[in-house]
């Protein structure tokens, strides 16, 4: 934290971001870092507080506490700077829909200080780029919901900024297209791009996200990567199955002595929680000093989904204890 | 703070932006509002068919009845004021305009990019002026193919219609005030035609107001839309309509309307989130 020169550079910096709106905090003290060149994934359910570190960030919203530098910027003392640097796509396709697809991305240009020809480029450049090349004269209205997200991250992306804000670019995507949008952010994040991304979706956090926080009521309630967050907060489920039944009620006491835990997951097999591979061998020996023969045994690591659903429920005081 | 700089800061740390590049940033902005309209002429329809209607509707309906009080020939006496109604009620297209631009999440853009955040409101004022411009144009064909004559000098009718549009500068930023306070673009719709529609009646538009009872001349004389029509009369027909100190009048309105309404605009417009 005291110095982001070098190849680690951090692209986006907070600390003890705040955001009130009236009696509501919406963003309670954040902290966060992301390196240069990473994607980070902001995920959490409506209301969470995402969009609105998203626009404390992208300077459309003042806020009320901490600080926050993007590429080096305070976003507070010199939005104008910050402005320079970064692109904004947001939960709605911010485009003219009157226009065509090659007007709101030359008039982009126009706005971020490129002479006409230079403007005239980099549309087209980038309508061919995001394969609107062919619709590029056409009023944005008639574009489908995939062509208008592209052409809004088209736009955002016109002045090459480096660092970009997707504020649930999926939302209302079917799956073909999100793939499509997938490579594209996978893309601008090989060329150096630092993008934050914000999602409902673990599958697109996962997808896409080297870091991932988990937020719920304005904090951040979990991080870390996709594969850490399925581990230690959900944790992993070992699944048993006696080769006789009769087994099974003996089964049942070794998983509550070794694991504490001894849930039915189907009909003669047992499960229970393995949070240390340690715990494994240990039930293993177990059984077997119990001379249990085992027909099956399977390791499961739960789904982002459920490690979404565990830490929204808050239960994260349960997995803590751990 | 001074620790965490890093070799991406961008040079130019300044909020400043040139005069110059606000211009052309807001030249960028007015040929999108124009492309705009070129796309969707039926946005034009409220500065071209509405005045239209009303001409041949109260010329043909009322213009029998009314041209005893109105000096005899009542489409003389209507068109000036026809113009008034247009260039007001057409200024309530700028707020709309604008608060869609919130509504679609098109501000946010405009907003994240580094250019003077003034340079949208001034470009939709543009637009608003020229589309003001275009509505006058029509407006006149439609007249004179009805029989209107201008009967004053050149000098003196484009003062007029200079005089007008300074008018609709000054409803405009009302317009713009409303489209960045309500919540909707058929709320701005709503509250602009609430205002303007006893504006349009209780004024010296379709009839003299001297007809008016008492308590409503007093309100007819001050309304700005009567002021706006006889000094709009009088620089455009002339001969009995005189201009008085209506001019004047009209001026104050149009400068005092922009001296309130636009820095509450541009508060409103800083503010909003």
């Amino acid at each position: 934290m005291t110095n982001s020169n070098g190849p680690d550079e951090i692209a986006i910096q907070v600390e003890g971001l705040v955001k009130r709106f009236g009696e509501q905090t919406a963003v309670d003290h954040v902290d966060l870092a992301v390196p240069t060149g990473s994607v980070f994934g902001l995920l959490g359910p409506n209301g969470a507080g995402k969009t609105t570190i998203v626009r404390m960030l992208s300077t459309l919203l003042r806020p009320d506490g901490g600080r926050a530098l993007v590429a080096g910027v305070d976003v507070m003392q010199h939005p104008a700077a910050v402005r320079r640097v970064i692109g904004l796509t947001g939960q709605f396709a911010a485009v003219d829909e009157t226009l065509s697809g090659y007007e709101n991305v030359y008039m982009i240009g126009r706005l971020l200080d490129m002479p006409a020809k230079d403007a005239r480029r980099r549309a087209e450049e980038l309508l061919l780029a995001f394969g609107l090349a062919e619709d590029a004269r056409k009023p944005a209205k008639q574009y489908s919901g995939g062509m208008r997200r592209r052409l809004d991250l088209a736009a955002s992306l016109v002045g090459r900024p480096k660092v970009l804000f997707l504020d649930e670019p999926t939302t209302g995507l079917d799956p073909a297209r999100r793939n499509d949008l997938w490579e594209i952010v996978r893309d601008l994040s090989q060329n150096g791009t630092t993008v934050l991304l914000t999602t409902q979706y673990m599958e697109e956090a996962e997808a896409l996200a080297q870091d991932i926080a988990v937020m719920d009521r304005g904090s951040f309630i979990a991080r870390g990567t996709a594969e850490e967050l399925k581990v230690r907060i959900a944790g992993r489920t070992i699944r048993l199955r006696p080769a006789a039944a009769a087994d099974l009620p003996v089964l049942r006491d070794v998983l509550l002595e070794v694991l504490g835990v001894a849930d039915d997951a189907a009909p003669g097999t047992l499960s229970g929680p393995v949070s240390e591979d340690a715990r494994v061998a240990a039930l293993l020996r177990a059984a077997a000093a119990k001379d249990i023969a085992i027909a099956d045994i399977s390791t499961v690591t739960a789904s982002l989904d459920e490690v979404f659903l565990t830490l929204t429920e808050n239960k994260t005081e349960k997995t803590e204890a751990r | 703070m001074t620790a965490i700089t890093s070799s991406i800061t961008p040079s130019n740390l300044s909020s400043h932006t040139g005069f110059r590049d606000t211009m052309r940033h807001t030249g960028a902005l007015i040929r999108r509002n124009l492309l705009s309209t070129k796309a969707t002429p039926e946005e034009l329809l409220d500065v071209t068919f509405f005045p239209i209607i009303m001409t041949v509707m109260f010329t043909y309906v009322f213009g029998g009845g009314l041209k005893a009080t109105t000096g005899g020939n009542y489409i003389e006496y209507l068109i000036p004021g026809i113009f008034v109604q247009m260039l007001s009620f057409g200024s309530i297209g700028v707020g709309i305009k604008l608060n869609s631009d919130f509504d679609k999440g098109l501000m946010d853009r405009f907003r994240s990019l580094p250019i003077a955040r003034t340079s949208v409101l001034t470009a939709h004022l543009v637009s608003s002026v020229l589309r003001l411009l275009l509505a006058s144009l029509i407006t006149f064909a439609v007249a004179t193919c009805l029989g209107f004559r201008v009967h004053t000098n050149v000098g003196e009718f484009f003062g007029g219609i200079a005089l007008l549009l300074a008018l609709g500068f000054g409803v405009s930023w009302l317009s713009l005030y409303v489209g960045t306070v309500v919540r909707s673009p058929q709320a701005v719709q709503g509250v602009l035609q609430i205002a303007l529609f006893p504006l349009m009646f209780c004024s010296s538009i379709f009839t003299a107001v001297d007809t008016m009872p008492g308590w409503l001349q007093a309100f007819a004389k001050v309304n700005p839309l009567t002021t706006a029509a006889d000094s709009a009369r009088a620089m455009m027909v002339g001969g009995q309509f005189g201009l008085g100190n209506s001019a004047w009048v009209t001026l104050a309105w149009a400068l005092g309307m922009s001296v309130v309404f636009a820095p509450l605009a541009l508060r409103a417009y800083n503010r909003h989130v």
